[in-house]
């Protein structure tokens, strides 16, 4: 009688045996004590590998570690640049409020050409006349002198907040390197 | 905190939160001893190269590529770290992992861990340590670390054949010091 190898029983441990290899194992376990013996001892070792001593650290290790990292000059994404994004976005927007104010009160000093009233036009006038009467306050501000002043301010935050851009940029490729 | 994925750690360290980095170590830190301890045999400096895998992985987390797993990653790195630490201390004391033995003498090991164990559970844990390095090591990886073969193929850079060799032998030899010792019947 040919007994089972190694490898069949190895394989019978790891659930790789099915079909007629599987059936096979099981017919000669019933007549076989000695096969049987053997593939018990192996589970036995299958579950105490399975239960094997996990060694622990030293208790403070991950505290000393921590240390070490954090003086490592190397940092990911700085949160300096959550900064410059935030001030980026804060110019944009002046920037495109003070455009759009312009633009309406601009708007609102030509006089309006009379023409035949459609309903969607008597509507527009409705919403339109009470934003000019606060935009008419701001008129004063868009005169032709001071319009040259606020372009000028304008034109200044531009400017700066492209400086911020490329310096961030040149930070982040300077730190990939 | 502690039901966030490997994955989800590793992001917020990139995005500058390098205190929950911590929480990786935290993580790791055992399992990647147990492997040191049993591919050096030797506390102190699986403990100094298991800080230095830490530190490796740290400086290199950008070349993680997030559709891996991260301990595979970190365990490569880890038994990188640990060839690297043997190579330099091999000039002083000849330590060799990179032979398969064909048998594993083990009887007399055996019969001493025998005498000092009480349970078969006490006397398998003790003979792991008796076991060549390398197969104390995959052991390790296997059991513990829930590694695939493929995986510890890859990490060790053994065949999967071996890999299965070295796992299929470990286990059966110590099944005939089971046998020897008489545990089974003990058991049944
Ligand atoms: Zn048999």
């Amino acid at each position: 009688m040919r007994h089972i190898s190694d490898e069949i029983l190895n394989k019978y441990i790891d659930n790789e045996l099915e079909g007629e290899g599987l059936s096979e194992l099981n017919e000669h376990l019933k007549i076989c004590s000695s096969c049987l013996a053997r593939l018990k001892a192996l589970r036995i070792v299958d579950q105490q590998f399975r239960m094997m001593e996990t060694f622990h650290v030293s208790g403070d290790f991950t505290q000393n570690l921590m240390k070490k990292i954090e003086k490592i000059s190397f940092h990911y994404a700085p949160k300096k640049s959550y900064f410059f994004r935030f001030v980026v976005a804060l110019f944009l927007v002046l920037t495109a409020a003070i455009l759009i104010a312009a633009i309406l009160a601009v708007k609102a000093s030509v006089p309006a050409v009379p023409s035949e009233p459609a309903w969607y036009k008597t509507a527009f006038d409705a919403a339109s006349s009470k934003f000019s009467d606060i935009l008419s306050s701001y008129k004063d501000l868009f005169s032709s002198r001071s319009l040259s002043i606020v372009g000028s301010g304008l034109a200044f935050i531009i400017l700066v907040s492209i400086y911020i851009v490329y310096e961030s940029f040149k930070e982040a490729k300077g730190r990939l390197r | 905190m502690r039901n966030l994925s490997d994955i989800e750690i590793i992001e917020s360290v990139k995005r500058g939160n390098q205190a929950d980095f911590a929480l990786i170590i935290d993580r790791y830190k055992d399992k990647g001893f147990s492997l040191l301890k049993r591919m050096l045999r030797n506390d102190f400096d699986a403990e100094e190269v298991l800080q230095d895998s830490f530190l490796k992985a740290y400086k290199s987390l950008s070349f993680f590529r997030q559709d891996s797993k991260f301990s595979t990653w970190f365990y490569r790195i880890v038994y990188n770290s640990a060839l690297t630490f043997l190579s330099s201390k091999r000039r002083r004391n000849e330590k060799d992992l990179s032979s398969l033995e064909d048998h594993l003498e083990l009887s007399d090991a055996g019969v001493q861990v025998y005498a000092e164990s009480e349970n078969v559970a006490q006397f398998v844990n003790k003979m792991i340590e008796k076991l060549p390095e390398k197969y104390s090591t995959i052991l390790n990886m296997f059991y513990i670390d829930d590694m695939s073969l493929d995986e510890i193929s890859k990490i060790t850079g053994l065949s999967l054949v071996n890999v299965k060799v070295i796992l299929h032998r470990s286990r059966n030899a110590l099944r005939d010091m089971v046998l020897k010792h008489n545990y089974n019947e003990e058991l049944l």
